[in-house]
C-alpha cells in the first residue's frame, strides 16, 4: 500500500453508515501504551527513538500485525503526505508535524495501518505507541472490541510498562491507568443555532469529559463539529468507561434531534432559507476557503438529514469534508497550491462534484 | 453570543469588569476585539500549565527532602516532572508515587487502577492483583447492595486469596 491509494478511496469509517449517523460522524478510541524497557519520549534522544521504532517493528511482524496492516516509516514520508493522513484522522497534528531527526532524516517515527483505515498505530507520537480505531457512526463497543484484541495480541509480543497500582504508565498522567480515549465526533448545528451548545459543554465538563475541534487536541471547532471524549482513564475499568458513554451520547443525540424539529417548526423560512443558501454557494462559487467550507458543508449535511436536500447522500458529504482540506486538494490537483489558489480550486472541486451535468 | 464591540463575530473571551465603586460589568469581546483593545486575554491553557498548576502546590507540601528525588533509572528529578507534566520512564510512577498520588487523585478522582491487566509479559504475581481487586469491588457493590450474605462469600475468598499469596 502506498500513501497515494489513499486519494483513491475513502476510509470506511465515513460511509455514514452505523448507528446514529446522521448525527455521530465517527466513533474513536485510543490507547497510550509505553515500553517497560525504554525511557519515555520526552527524554529518549534520536537514537533511541530508532532503537524503539525497530523493536515495536520486529514485535508488531512477530505478531503477525504487519502485515496484514501497512508499515509506514516517516523517513519516506513527505510533510504533505503526513497532512494527507492527518486529515484522514489517521495521525495527531503533533505527529505530522514533528520536526525531522537531527540526521534531517527522520526514522524515530512510523505509522502502522490497515487497508480500511479503521486501525492505525502511531510509533512514537507521545507515548511509544498510540493504537486507534475509527469507525462510521455510533459504535464504541464493536469498536472497543476490535481494539482490545488488537492490544491483547500485541501485549504477548511487547513488554508494556504496566503497575498494578496505576495500570498502564503513559508520559503524561492525564493517560495513566487504562491509557483509553473514547471520542465521538458528533455534528450539532441544531444545537450551535439555538445556542444550547453552551449548556452541552458546560454538563459534559461537569461530568468530565472534553470538548474538541474537527481534528482533536488544540484545533478549534469548524462547522458545528464536535469530538467529545472522557478524561477519566484511571480508577474505572474499560467497560464502565464505555457504558457511562454510551449513555452520555444519546442523551446529545436527543437533545440535537428535538432541536432540530423545534427549529424546523418555529422558524422553518430561516432554517430551510440557511441550507439552501449554503448548497447554492457550493454549486457556484469561484473561490471557497476551508473555514467556509465547514460551515457551508454543516448547513448542507443537516439539509440531508432533515429531508430537504434529496439529491446529495451523508456519505458524499462526508468524502467532501476530507476531500476539499489542503493537503487532499493538492494531491488532486497534483502540486502545491498556495492559500489563494486553493480557495479557487477548492470551489471547482465542489462545481464539478455538485453540478450535474447537461443533458 | 455576539462581539459587543464589534456586533459581527462571536464573543469568545468574557471578562467581568469591577470598577472602583464595586460596581460589575460583564464584558463580552471577540479575539480581534479583545487583542485590537489589548485586552490581557489567553483563550487556552495549554495541558502542561494547567498540570503544572496543580503539581506545584503539592510539591510545596512534600517538602524539600522530596523535591531532590531523582530518578535511579531515567535521572529525571521531581522539579523536571513538575514543569514538563512528563514522566521520563517507567519507573518514574513508583519513584514520585508519593507525589503523584495526590494529582492523579485530582486528574481522576482514584489512584488505583481497575481495568485490564496484560495477560503476557508480566507474569502471575499481576493477574492475582486483578483477581484481588476484582473481589474487593464485587464486595464493594454488594455490601452497597445490602447483599450482606454473599458479600460474607466474597469477603472469604479475599481472605483465602491473600493467605495464598502470603505462602507462595
Amino acid at each position: 500500500m502506498k500513501i497515494d491509494d489513499l486519494m483513491n478511496k475513502v476510509g470506511t469509517w465515513l460511509e455514514g453508515k452505523g448507528k446514529d449517523s446522521d448525527i455521530v460522524i465517527s466513533s474513536r478510541i485510543r490507547l497510550a501504551r509505553n515500553l517497560d524497557n525504554f525511557v519515555f519520549l520526552t527524554l529518549a534522544n534520536e537514537e533511541q527513538k530508532k532503537e524503539i521504532v525497530g523493536f515495536i517493528h520486529n514485535a508488531l511482524v512477530s505478531a503477525k500485525i504487519i502485515p496484514p496492516m501497512h508499515y509506514f516509516s516517516f523517513k519516506d514520508l513527505t510533510s504533505a503526505d503526513k497532512h494527507l493522513l492527518l486529515e484522514r484522522h489517521l495521525i495527531s497534528r503533533d505527529h505530522a508535524e514533528a520536526p525531522n531527526g537531527v540526521t534531517g532524516q527522520n526514522g524515530s517515527r512510523a505509522l502502522v495501518i490497515n487497508d480500511k483505515e479503521t486501525s492505525s498505530i502511531m510509533i512514537n507520537e507521545e507515548d511509544h505507541l498510540r493504537i486507534q480505531g475509527l469507525r462510521s457512526g455510533f459504535q464504541l463497543a464493536e469498536l472497543w472490541d476490535e481494539i482490545n484484541e488488537l492490544d491483547s495480541r500485541m501485549e504477548k509480543h511487547l513488554p508494556y510498562a504496566f503497575s498494578s497500582q496505576f495500570g498502564y504508565l503513559t508520559a503524561c498522567p492525564t493517560n495513566v491507568g487504562t491509557g483509553l480515549r473514547f471520542s465521538v465526533m458528533v455534528h450539532l448545528p441544531a444545537l450551535v443555532l439555538s445556542k444550547q451548545i453552551e449548556k452541552v459543554f458546560q454538563a459534559l465538563t461537569r461530568v468530565k469529559y472534553t470538548v474538541r475541534g474537527f481534528l482533536g487536541e488544540g484545533s478549534q471547532s469548524m462547522g458545528d463539529f464536535y469530538q467529545i471524549s472522557n478524561l477519566v482513564t484511571l480508577g474505572r475499568a474499560e467497560k464502565d468507561i464505555l457504558s457511562e458513554m454510551e449513555n452520555v451520547i444519546p442523551e446529545i443525540i436527543k437533545y440535537e434531534r428535538t432541536w432540530r424539529e423545534k427549529l424546523l417548526n418555529e422558524q422553518a423560512n430561516q432554517t430551510k432559507d440557511r441550507i439552501w443558501r449554503a448548497y447554492g454557494i457550493l454549486k457556484n462559487a469561484y473561490t471557497i476557503t476551508s473555514g467556509e467550507t465547514m460551515e457551508l458543508l454543516s448547513a448542507v449535511r443537516m439539509g440531508i438529514n432533515i429531508g430537504l436536500i434529496k439529491d446529495l447522500t451523508i456519505a458524499q458529504v462526508n468524502e467532501m469534508f476530507i476531500f476539499s482540506q489542503p493537503a487532499h486538494l493538492q494531491r488532486i490537483a497534483g502540486e502545491a497550491l498556495g492559500p489563494e489558489e486553493r480557495d479557487i480550486f477548492r470551489a471547482s472541486y465542489f462545481r464539478g462534484k455538485l453540478t450535474k451535468p447537461s443533458k | 453570543m455576539l462581539c459587543k464591540n464589534c456586533n459581527k463575530r462571536p464573543a469568545t473571551i468574557h471578562l467581568t469588569e469591577i470598577s472602583h465603586n464595586n460596581v460589575k460589568q460583564e464584558i463580552h469581546l471577540c479575539e480581534e476585539c479583545a487583542q485590537q483593545k489589548g485586552l490581557p486575554y489567553k483563550l487556552q491553557f495549554s495541558l502542561s500549565e494547567v498540570l503544572s498548576s496543580l503539581i506545584e502546590p503539592i510539591m510545596t507540601k512534600m517538602g524539600k527532602e522530596n523535591l531532590n528525588m531523582k530518578c535511579p533509572n531515567c535521572g529525571i528529578d521531581y522539579a523536571t516532572f513538575q514543569k514538563k507534566a512528563r514522566f521520563g520512564c517507567a519507573k518514574d510512577y513508583e519513584v514520585f508515587k508519593k507525589g503523584i498520588s495526590p494529582i492523579l487523585e485530582k486528574i481522576h478522582g482514584a489512584t488505583q487502577h481497575y481495568g485490564k491487566f496484560p495477560q503476557g509479559t508480566s507474569g502471575s504475581g499481576i493477574l492475582k492483583e486483578k483477581e484481588l481487586l476484582d473481589l474487593h469491588r464485587e464486595l464493594e457493590k454488594l455490601v452497597k447492595s445490602e447483599e450482606f450474605e454473599k458479600a460474607a462469600e466474597i469477603r472469604d475468598k479475599i481472605k483465602k486469596l491473600k493467605t495464598r499469596k502470603k505462602t507462595e
